[in-house]
């Protein structure tokens, strides 16, 4: 963690509102990013972008070390996540929204033609994952969190997410043989 | 020979124990399946990086939270009428304080010390203590109350230290 991000971190603890949103700035990504791939759906992953920071905003003086932010924050977004999902569960909601989407629009995308198609078929693939092993794989890869880390965001022992991992991957392989 | 693809996944994210990571080494040399298999895992990895950096941010939202942000209360600006109210007392007890001096240096002056505010309230407090010493145990009541409101306050205080004024907004 660079030392500016850590002074910035300190300062939204101590109640800095300018300091906060600067935070906001250097995440909403990694939050979106994060709800987004969840959820499988853009107006809830912006609610929950929002809930998330707002519930960080609120409880960041509970934080107890300044260089956890980032996996603190990704714990927050993962719960209201996992709450909606349940949610949707109990209401037998079914939700393929943003990966049709993207496959649909990757069509402008100005990609090379070969690495267009293999992010189509990856995200063909993704919808294959149950929410669970959809979060574990996005986590490492896309936000590069250690094993460790994403055991302490999901709220599971540490050989559950190598083993979610290693099914994640070896469930898109197969599906991307299937497409390929 | 036994395989390690149970373990590749842990070793392309640099997650093996070194001896682990030095049986899977030794193992890709030998084994066609499980270096096709890390292969396809390396394939898929550096794929992850590049899908998801198309996403586009939804800036609407963004916007409604920053709003958000800033109608929500601020720690670092303290509540003006708190500051007022605090100036206020302040300003009071000092006041009062010079005033009650004022009064007092003038009783002296024109009647004599017996008649000052000291004097009244050294005899009425030597008056006060007289008739409740002679109550038997009022001592240890007394200190055991005191211990027991300080104690109280204190956690009363760190309780209100605690407390967050939480505005909803919609």
């Amino acid at each position: 963690m660079d030392q500016e991000l850590f002074d910035l971190i300190t300062k939204a603890k101590r109640g800095d509102k300018s300091a906060f949103e600067s935070l906001v700035e250097r995440y909403k990504r990694h939050v979106y990013y994060q709800a987004v791939t969840m959820l499988n759906d853009t107006i809830e992953a912006e609610d929950v972008l929002q809930e998330a920071f707002i519930k960080a905003y609120f409880s960041l003086e509970n934080l107890k070390s300044s260089y956890a932010f980032t996996s603190w924050l990704s714990r927050i977004v993962y719960n209201l996540c996992n709450d909606r999902i349940k949610k949707r569960d109990r209401e037998k909601v079914v939700v393929s929204e943003w990966l049709d989407n993207k496959i649909e629009n990757m069509g402008d995308s100005k990609l090379p033609i070969e690495q267009k198609q293999m992010q189509i078929d990856l995200y063909q693939a993704m919808k294959s994952l149950s929410p669970e092993h959809r979060s574990a794989i996005i986590l490492r890869e896309v936000h590069g969190y250690s094993y460790q880390d994403i055991a302490e965001i999901m709220g599971v022992p540490e050989g559950t997410v190598k083993s979610r991992i290693h099914h994640a991957r070896l469930t898109l392989r197969e599906e991307l043989k299937k497409e390929g | 020979m036994q395989h390690v693809d149970h373990l590749l996944s842990a070793y392309i994210d640099n997650e093996l124990e070194e001896q682990e990571r030095v049986v899977v080494e030794k193992h890709l040399q030998d084994c066609t399946d499980c270096l096709e298999l890390y292969e396809d895992f390396s394939r898929m990895s550096a794929s992850f990086t590049h899908a998801f950096e198309t996403i586009s941010l939804p800036e609407q939202a963004i916007e409604q939270l920053m709003t958000r942000i800033n109608q929500l209360d601020t720690p670092d600006s303290p509540d003006p009428i708190s500051v007022l109210s605090y100036a206020a007392l302040r300003w009071g007890t000092i006041s009062s304080i010079l005033l009650l001096l004022a009064v007092n240096v003038s009783l002296m002056i024109t009647f004599g010390p017996f008649f000052s505010f000291i004097q009244i309230f050294y005899r009425l407090a030597h008056g006060v203590v007289t008739i409740f010493s002679a109550i038997p145990y009022l001592g240890v009541v007394v200190t055991v109350t005191c211990f027991l409101l300080i104690g109280m306050s204190l956690w009363l205080l760190h309780q209100l230290l605690r407390l967050k004024k939480v505005e909803i907004t919609q």
